[in-house]
């Protein structure tokens, strides 16, 4: 009789790869079932897409190494393609879909040699290749109702926690949808924090997952928003920092092996995860910081390994662990002070060039009621009153000037609707062809003009320098008819005529603004023979809104508009 | 007293209620037994009789010649019937004709050999009794008071841990035992310069803890100490960090800091000798597992053939998927029934494919969940690298291979069942190698 030969131990737990990876499933059905309850079809088939297209590739490629294709079945390359799936926009076309998996699960796991040997989380590699390649469609997501904008992150970062808030029937309510997904943006999978609080406690109870890691990593996050004057509620329940926190932090291949390792990655990932949130415009921020934390996460190992039973700790490696975090901390403190102090000298600065900025312009002394003023199609109006409670109004705008640089200009507006008087605040014109600009008697000559008064190349442009001073009038011009526009509107009209006319808040809007830019360019063609353009100034008007009403990457702007401009200014030189 | 929890470990199914209520069986007498001059750590004791020679039982049949090495005795009366090479390893056969005349027993105190608080003599009587430690690592247990250290021994520590799954050897001896485990404990304190002896019980043993019980007085000399079931907590190592607090380092043993642990089947073993003059040559063996009709704790005599003891239990052979000697984590398996019992097999078992738990081997993914688990606060999972690179001196030099202790915690626990304990085997090898030149 011959029995089974084995080294010890001759038992074995009842644990394998398989069921690790099922359980990650298991953990994600709260997700995948809140992404299907908010957005329908377009979830179930963006999961489909991602899985079918994850596993063939996952398979061919398998079958390439010369392994067997059943690889595919142990659940690693599902985990991975939900994953991508659910930190998706709902919007995303399929094939791009198809694509991000390919490349995640192809390049971000298969190259490496398959499940354990990549050194990056796939679905992160996945996602950040989409956005890198498709960023127009992945910088921008949208509600359940169609919606588009940013997430709820960028929204709080730039337009304010309170505005959010204020949109939404107070703070508590806000909380309340940032927690349950609703009416907020984002991925699929990641706006519902409930169901991955849900998945949490799976996982944490089938000791999949060290609670810590999580906690640790939003916490981290959390207490550097509160230090930084945010409300760390909103900052930790906006965006995909629980869902990465959660899923993606966790992941044992991509991440630390001790223990303590595992803590210290966590602290770095919050860390990181808040200053790419801060100080950068990329979504998923939280995503950055965990691929920052893959790539550390050897170094981690090295210098977080467990006591040896009988042996003296390696202090040299503690101390130098130690010293690398304080001076970590000591760095991030250093910026933030920096950055609060330097905040509140431009504010002294600003406010003190305002008073004289506005004594200049009225040459009169007004009332504000409301210093911070209403910002309406691309410019910031603050109502100013005099004795006769006649409404004035400061407008604080930019108009485009050449290479496109912006300039910073104040204007006064009088009741009949005329110029008060006009102050640059800011311009950064090459000298020779802009110089004008900010010279006294130029500034001095827009008094009293209203919005019939037409372009005098003379009076109002620099010899050289046309486009500029053209595109300076059409913007003056522009903010008159806008101010007309605004003491028209009440309150109450005024959503109306954001939806009708702004456009930015539909995905409509995108589209038109594509074709808004393609006709200005045209009609600056035709300006080259000498025809200014009405059209003009609506369209650089339009996309400005559309700009800040919607925080698209300003680069992706700033790169057509330079493109625009530098070939404009060329033919203007020519001619 | 303040017990510490040892660092990881796990939780392997302990199926210790197959056997934990069985009494101790004697097993009858066979007609041929084959004892091994090797069963103890250290130089093999050499023949003192030939092929033909009439012994008795408990007639000293092979010598030791040096310090680290134990006698070795005849189980039973008989004719020597051959003595064999195996591997390297003699073989002494004995007949037996079932006349069962001992040796003229000469218990400690009858001779009145005790006299002070003097080792040598002591030493040489436990060696000459062929005891070693039967907890499984054969380590010769007169070495634990040797010499000069002696004096220094100020804690006694009783290992009745008896962590590893389906065994009740350590057990049944704690219950059934308890008084003649009290009495030399006791005595311990007349020949020995200590002051207190620690019972270190696993608290899942609630039949051994009260019996125990009820036997400790208020001088608080003797102790007991119920400690977490968590495997490895009897581990020499871990026992004592467990129970006093102190870590002691590779290569160092523990009368260096003043302590000696000694396996509860060795106390009984000590008593025997000391109280009735009877060498070692009788063992209680677990055998369990679900390949086993009648799992249960037989008395067998030293020698005896695996297959009789497994046949005396009942194995189902169709189903039996492993067999093996000592406990699911630390022993070892055997291929066929040609192996017989030795001093430190403390369990037979036969083991059925499902409860085995035996998957394929994938790719490691950095779970962690060996260094969680080790013990010994090693980095198990680098040593499967390493190994396959071929770079052993790295696993010593940088992961401190040597301090494993090779409980197989890291391997149970992985969920990938990467061939950690194989990998650390071959390094150990490899080192040795090295070591010696080769």
């Amino acid at each position: 009789m011959d029995y089974k030969l084995s080294a010890s131990p001759h038992v074995r737990k009842k644990d394998t790869l398989e069921m690790v990876m099922y359980d990650v499933v298991i953990a994600l059905l709260p997700c995948m079932a809140s992404a299907v309850y908010y957005f329908g079809w377009e979830a179930v088939k963006i999961m489909l897409v991602a899985v079918t297209s994850g596993l063939i590739t996952e398979a061919i490629l398998a079958r390439l190494m010369e392994k067997s294709w059943k690889c595919i079945l142990d659940g690693s390359g599902l985990v991975t393609a939900l994953l991508l799936a659910l930190i998706l926009p709902h919007l995303t076309p399929l094939w791009m879909v198809a694509l991000g998996s390919i490349f995640g699960i192809g390049v971000g796991k298969m190259a490496y040699g398959g499940v354990g040997e990549n050194i990056f989380n796939p679905a992160l590699v996945g996602r950040i290749f989409m956005m890198i390649s498709f960023p127009s469609t992945l910088y921008k997501f949208h509600t359940a109702d169609g919606l588009a904008g940013a997430t709820a992150f960028p929204l709080v970062k730039y337009m304010g926690a309170d505005w959010l808030a204020s949109n939404v029937g107070g703070k508590a309510e806000l909380y309340k949808n940032l927690f349950t997904g609703k009416e907020i943006l984002g991925s699929m999978g990641e706006i519902n924090k409930g169901a991955i609080l849900v998945g949490f406690l799976y996982l944490g109870f089938r000791k999949r997952l060290k609670w810590r890691v999580p906690l640790v990593v939003v916490l981290t996050s959390g207490l550097l928003s509160y230090l930084n004057g945010e409300d760390p509620i909103i900052s930790i329940l906006s965006g995909g920092l629980i869902f990465g926190a959660v899923y993606m932090c966790t992941d044992m291949v991509s991440g630390p092996v001790t223990e303590n390792g595992k803590a210290v990655f966590a602290i770095f990932v919050g860390t990181c995860a808040f200053f790419i949130r801060k100080y950068t415009s990329h979504p998923v921020g939280i995503g950055y910081a965990i691929l920052l934390g893959n790539v550390i996460a050897p170094l981690i190992n090295k210098y977080t390994e467990p006591r040896v039973y009988g042996k003296d700790r390696n202090m040299k490696k503690i101390y130098g662990i130690l010293s690398v975090v304080i001076l970590f901390i000591a760095g991030i403190f250093m910026l933030t002070s920096l950055d609060k102090i330097n905040q509140k000298r431009k504010e002294a600065r600003e406010e003190k060039i305002m008073s004289q900025v506005k004594s200049y312009i009225f040459q009169k002394d007004l009332r504000y009621d409301d210093e911070e003023g209403i910002y309406y199609e691309g410019y910031v109006f603050i109502p100013a009153y005099d004795e006769y409670e006649n409404r004035y109004y400061l407008v604080l705008g930019e108009a485009r000037g050449y290479g496109s640089k912006m300039i910073k200009f104040a204007m006064g507006i009088t009741p009949d609707k005329k110029i008060a008087g006009v102050r640059i605040l800011e311009a950064s014109e090459t000298e020779g062809l802009g110089a004008k600009i900010t010279d006294e008697k130029w500034m001095e000559h827009w008094r009293g003009m209203d919005s019939d008064y037409k372009f005098d190349k003379e009076k109002d442009a620099a010899a050289g320098a046309t486009y500029t001073y053209k595109n300076i009038h059409k913007t003056f011009n522009d903010v008159l008819v806008k101010s007309k526009n605004l003491s028209k509107d009440d309150s109450q009209e005024e959503e109306e005529e954001l939806d009708g006319e702004g456009g930015a808040t539909d995905t409509e809007g995108w589209g038109e603004e594509e074709t808004e830019t393609r006709d200005t360019q045209m009609s600056e063609t035709e300006e080259l023979d000498g025809e200014g353009g009405a059209t003009d100034t609506e369209g650089w008007g339009e996309e400005e809104t559309e700009t800040q009403d919607t925080q698209i990457s300003e680069t992706q702007d700033g790169e057509g508009g330079a493109t625009d401009s530098d070939w404009e200014e060329e033919g203007d030189s020519k001619w | 007293m303040k017990i510490l929890k040892p660092r990881g470990g796990v939780h392997p199914k302990e199926m210790k209620e197959l056997t934990s209520d069985k009494n101790i069986e004697v097993m009858p007498d066979l007609k041929e037994y084959k004892v091994s001059l090797h069963q103890h750590i250290g130089v093999p004791a050499f023949p003192m009789v030939s092929v033909g020679d009439y012994v008795m039982a408990g007639q000293e049949i092979g010598k030791c010649t040096a310090m680290l090495s134990v006698a070795v005795h005849s189980p039973v009366s008989g004719y020597i019937k051959d003595i064999v090479k195996e591997n390297n390893e003699t073989f002494i056969i004995v007949e037996n004709d079932f006349e069962n005349k001992w040796v003229d027993l000469k218990p400690w105190y009858d001779t009145n050999l005790f006299v002070g608080k003097t080792s040598t003599k002591f030493v040489t009587f436990i060696r000459e009794m062929g005891i070693c430690g039967l907890g499984g690592a054969m380590f010769p247990t007169h070495m634990k008071f040797q010499a000069d250290e002696y004096e220094k021994i100020h804690t006694v520590i009783i290992n009745g841990a008896e962590c590893e799954p389906y065994l009740n050897s350590d057990n049944r001896i704690m219950v059934e035992k308890t008084s003649e485990i009290m009495i030399i404990l006791n005595r311990l304190f007349d020949f020995m310069n200590i002051n207190k002896v620690i019972i270190a019980v696993e608290d899942n043993k609630k039949e051994a803890i009260e019996k125990i019980r009820k036997f400790l007085d208020d001088s608080g000399k003797i102790e007991l100490a119920v400690l977490e079931s968590v495997y490895p907590q009897g581990g020499e190592k871990q026992i004592i960090k467990s129970l006093m607090g102190i870590e002691v380092p590779v290569h160092k043993i523990p009368m260096e800091y003043g302590m000696a642990v000694i396996n509860v089947g060795t106390l009984y073993a000590l008593y025997e000798g000391m109280y009735r003059g009877k060498p070692l040559i009788e063992r209680v063996v677990t055998v369990s597992g679900l390949g086993i009709k009648e799992p249960k704790n037989i008395l067998a005599k030293i020698g005896t053939p695996i297959k009789d003891i497994l046949d005396y239990a009942g194995i189902d052979r169709s189903k039996t998927y492993k067999v093996i000697l000592g406990g699911p984590m630390m022993g070892r398996t055997i291929g066929d029934e040609k192996e017989i019992l030795k001093k430190g097999t403390g369990g037979i078992l036969a083991l059925l494919k499902d409860e085995c738990n035996e998957y394929e081997t994938k790719a490691c993914i950095n779970c962690g969940a060996c260094v969680d688990v080790c013990p010994m606060g090693l980095m198990p999972l680098r040593y499967v690298e390493l190994a396959r690179k071929g770079d052993y001196s790295r696993m010593e030099k940088r992961y401190s291979l040597s301090s494993c202790i090779k409980c197989g915690c890291c391997e149970y626990a992985c969920p990938t069942k990467r061939p950690i304990i194989k990998s650390i085997f071959l390094g150990l090898k490899k080192l040795k190698e090295e070591k010696n030149g080769l």
